[in-house]
């Protein structure tokens, strides 16, 4: 039974309101124009008052107008001055030791650099999309992620449990993340193939959006 | 097993609901007396079911049942009990099942106490509350379920709640305030749409009207002021109210509740403006679904937003039908209401009180322009931009400077035509006492216009609220003191409780009056004189600002079961003053960003406030500010709370308190009644 109900709330709410513009504005221009029509024949019969009627459509109809159209937009996506510069440049040690990688050295092919930490709730949700297209991408793409404030130890058992495969970086000082101006963790830097800044994700990446931005970038 | 119960009884709510708004529509239709008992007894079904759902939730919550997502999403081995117990309204699906809860509360206490009145219009009063009962139990049963099951394996623990609200004690109160005031305005829109469907709006349902319209009215603002405390308590950038969108949607209902309440005195004094009245009255609670919206749909950023849902589009397309149904209603309907009275005299009370409301509804449209403006600017032109506090102090401060020049005039003109003699003799006093009010803040050093204006005019203000308050004793004083009784300022004092008692209503009002002057003049003055320092100390180091000695003593690290907190021990001397103060950083594991945990000390004329930016153990940087007046917006807030409390006393419990021969024969009746 809620089931069913959980099913039909899900079709309200996916396909019953159309929340790109067009779509929006369509639907409000026909029921405007109905309530508007069906208040100047309801007004012939003297029944209606239409400063009312035409009042409140006049107050409603935007509004409501407003609102929808706000869905187009995620008010948390804050747009990072840095896209279309030179990505700053950082040498890092990974967190398990090894040879630092100097961001200026990894040139010719894309990168995404992904600012996140053991502590950060988002961070596991978005870690198997990061390591899935990281792998799909073998070859074409330079991952690496940059470790926000934590320690080797417990990113050592955070990997252990969540699965690796590309470089996670020490950020000591938190210098990069102050160079990148990174708001919170996770966010997601692209960089293409001439070591500039195409795109920033705010937030949890996911698969589709992720590889709608590399793919134009990776050599086939 | 819970999860279970608690969807049932969700799902028995829902059928209620439904069933109920359902029959009290068609016993509406057709006076049926039979739908009209089956209608109440589905309101009470519906609330019994809320309350049940909250129980099997917080019981699930306290015997952390993880099994319960809901549970596993904020629930948390580590956390206090009372914050397990505040984890029921901190996240989406929660504070919608405990909407449901107060929904039912009110639903049943209005069924209980209004349902043998006004037969006609009664039904459809319960029909309307029902169908938005209808609503919320289905966004329950579907897109916010809280009782979901939990994904297998069912977790050990959880990461508890929004750190954001385990940091004050006052988020156990700031929330669940705000609902009682946001879903209480259901009440009075289900009153109001009986008396546009039945066509007549009369004292008999205007008194429960204004009653259930005050007492949300009454929360709401408690429950606005407690937000902006907790605000100044914990957010640590010192100010209590950034017309943030959330907080604006607070707001928006407030000012068309308020205008409402004083709309409603006209029809019930002179039988004027009652389509008007009920206009308010449905747009208060439209713009509470407003607000709702904005809380839950993701598409505003604020420090209220719960995290990103779907039931954004849910809520819309319920705003959209309530907008519909109420204009067409209205339209439909509204000329029915129009009574035999009209306001005639420019110059009388009634027309103070429909400047006041012209006044409201600006302010209402300007905030609302304000908050949904960004969208609009994204929509079309793809800027990101935020209307920030230019805009709205602009806009908002020369509106609520009128509003409270208002307050005083009214209550001193008289209801209907005033003689230009008794209209000087009302008002001239009080505006001396505007004047000198005025000066001595000049005096006292006060330059910026808007603020000694808004001063003056709540010196103004206050001597009307205050001499119509105390009215009926100096009229009863004087009746006494006729009659042979104590005269002289004993006799005053002697004859004050009865008198204040004897008309309650009234006293209340103009005690509310006195708790909003007080506000604004702590929001006018704060605002205006606050001076504020950003200081860098290393440990040992002391810095002047104003005229204190701020010394930076230690930093200490305490591992709480939950937090960790970052504490700055700092002396604060003031010639021979000495304080210790310990403002504080939090940091949940949940969240990277630490939280603040300022130190204000508060005393009558001003609050020092100082806040940590950074802390190490061998330096830390604070913000101290030095805040005039700020607690005379509390005070404020609770005198009005007090004054409205007062107001919703039954008259039979004042009854035994008043009753005296001596006040039955006095004119007291006859002042409170002019």
């Amino acid at each position: 039974m809620s089931d069913f109900l959980a099913r039909i709330a899900a079709a309200v709410t996916s396909a019953g309101l159309p929340v790109d513009a067009s779509g929006a504005a369509w639907v409000l221009g026909w029921t405007v124009g109905v309530i508007g029509l069906s208040g100047l024949g309801l007004s012939l019969r003297g029944k209606v008052n239409l400063g009312v009627w035409f009042g409140g459509i006049a107050v409603v109809a935007p509004l409501v107008l407003v609102l929808a159209l706000g869905f187009q937009n995620d008010p948390h996506q804050i747009d990072s001055p840095l896209v279309g510069k030179p990505a700053p440049d950082f040498n890092l040690t990974p967190f398990d030791g090894g040879a630092p990688v100097r961001l200026s050295e990894q040139r010719g092919k894309p990168a995404v650099i992904n600012f996140w930490a053991t502590w950060c709730v988002p961070c596991k949700t978005e870690h198997p999309v990061l390591v899935a297209v990281a792998r799909r991408l073998a070859g074409k793409a330079n991952f690496f992620g940059v470790v926000y404030q934590d320690e080797p130890v417990k990113i050592a058992a955070w990997l252990g449990k969540m699965g690796g495969g590309y470089p996670q970086l020490l950020d000591v000082g938190s210098k990069a993340a102050i160079a990148y101006g990174v708001y919170g963790v996770p966010e997601t830097y692209i960089v293409d193939s001439n070591g500039v800044i195409t795109y920033k994700f705010t937030g949890p990446v996911d698969a589709a959006s992720l590889l709608q931005q590399l793919s134009p970038m990776v050599t086939p | 097993m819970l999860g279970q119960t608690g969807q049932f009884f969700v799902l028995l709510g829902l059928a209620a609901a439904a069933a109920g708004a359902v029959t009290g529509f068609g016993a509406g239709a057709t006076r049926s007396a039979t739908g009209w008992l089956w209608a109440r007894r589905f309101a009470y079904l519906f609330s019994f079911s809320m309350l049940m759902a909250n129980v099997v939730m917080v019981y699930a919550l306290l015997t952390h049942d993880f099994s319960v997502r809901y549970v596993a999403q904020v629930g948390s081995l580590a956390s206090p009990a009372y914050i397990t117990f505040v984890s029921l309204w901190s996240s989406l699906e929660g504070s919608i099942l405990f909407w449901g809860f107060i929904l039912g509360g009110y639903v049943a206490a209005a069924t209980w106490l209004n349902g043998e009145e006004n037969p006609s219009t009664m039904p459809w009063a319960v029909g309307t509350w029902l169908a938005v009962a209808t609503f919320f139990c289905f966004l329950l049963a579907g897109p916010a379920n809280a009782f979901l099951p939990a994904p297998v394996p069912v977790p050990l623990d959880g990461p508890g709640p929004n750190p954001l609200l385990q940091n004050h004690i006052l988020m156990v109160v700031h929330p669940p305030t705000l609902y009682l005031g946001y879903v209480g305005m259901t009440i009075p829109f289900g009153i109001g749409v009986g008396a546009l469907f039945a066509g007549r709006l009369e004292a008999s349902q205007l008194v429960p009207l204004r009653r259930w319209l005050l007492v949300s009215w009454g929360f709401l603002t408690v429950g606005i002021t407690l937000g902006g405390w907790w605000a100044y308590e914990v957010l640590g950038w010192g100010g209590y109210w950034a017309w943030d969108p959330v907080e604006n949607a607070s707001l928006l209902p407030w000012l068309t509740a308020t205008a409402a309440l004083h709309a409603a005195l006209l029809p019930h004094r002179r039988g004027a403006l009652k389509g008007w009245t009920v206009t308010l009255v449905l747009a208060s609670f439209l713009l509470t679904v407003l607000g709702t919206f904005m809380t839950r749909s993701g598409v505003f950023n604020s420090v209220h937003s719960f995290s990103q849902s779907d039931i954004g589009p849910t809520i819309l397309v319920f705003l959209a039908i309530a907008l519909v149904f109420s204009v067409v209603l209205l339209a439909l309907r509204i000329d029915k209401l129009e009574g035999e009275g009209a306001v005639t005299s420019p110059v009388s009370r009634e027309s103070a009180f429909l400047l006041n409301n012209l006044l409201f509804v600006a302010l209402t449209f300007t905030v609302l322009v304000g908050t949904t403006f960004p969208l609009l600017a994204e929509a079309f032109k793809g800027v990101k931009l935020s209307v920030g506090e230019p805009y709205f102090n602009r806009m908002a401060v020369p509106i609520g400077v009128a509003i409270l020049f208002l307050m005083g005039v009214g209550p001193a003109l008289p209801w209907g035509q005033a003689s230009g003699e008794r209209v000087r003799s009302q008002v001239v006093p009080p505006l001396v006492v505007g004047l000198v009010t005025a000066g001595l803040v000049v005096a006292f050093g006060f330059r910026e216009p808007w603020s000694v204006l808004a001063l003056g005019c709540a010196g103004f203000a206050g001597a009307v609220t205050l001499r119509e308050m105390f009215a009926p004793v100096t009229a009863q004083a004087r009746a006494s003191a006729a009659a042979g009784g104590a005269g002289g300022v004993g006799g005053w004092f002697a004859v004050m409780p009865r008198a204040l008692a004897a008309s309650h209503r009234r006293t209340g009002g103009y005690i509310v009056h006195a708790g909003i002057i007080a506000m604004i003049v702590g929001i006018a003055t704060s605002s205006a004189y606050s001076v504020d320092a950003e200081l860098r100390l290393a440990k040992g180091e002391c810095k002047p600002f104003e005229d204190y000695d701020v010394c930076f003593l230690e930093a200490r690290f305490v591992k709480e079961s939950h937090r960790t907190m970052s504490i700055a021990d700092m002396r604060v001397t003031r010639g021979s003053d000495v304080d210790l103060v310990s403002p504080a950083l939090a940091t949940y594991p949940r969240m990277g960003t630490p939280i603040g945990s300022p130190d204000v000390r508060t005393t009558p004329g001003y609050d020092l406030y100082v806040s940590v930016l950074s802390l190490d153990p061998e330096a830390v940087a604070v913000h101290i500010f030095q805040k005039p007046l700020v607690v005379w917006i509390w005070l404020g807030c609770a005198i009005a709370g007090l004054g409205t409390t007062l107001s919703l006393v039954p008259a039979r419990m004042m009854r035994g308190f008043v009753a005296s021969p001596a006040v039955a024969a006095s004119p007291v009746a006859e002042v409170a009644g002019k």
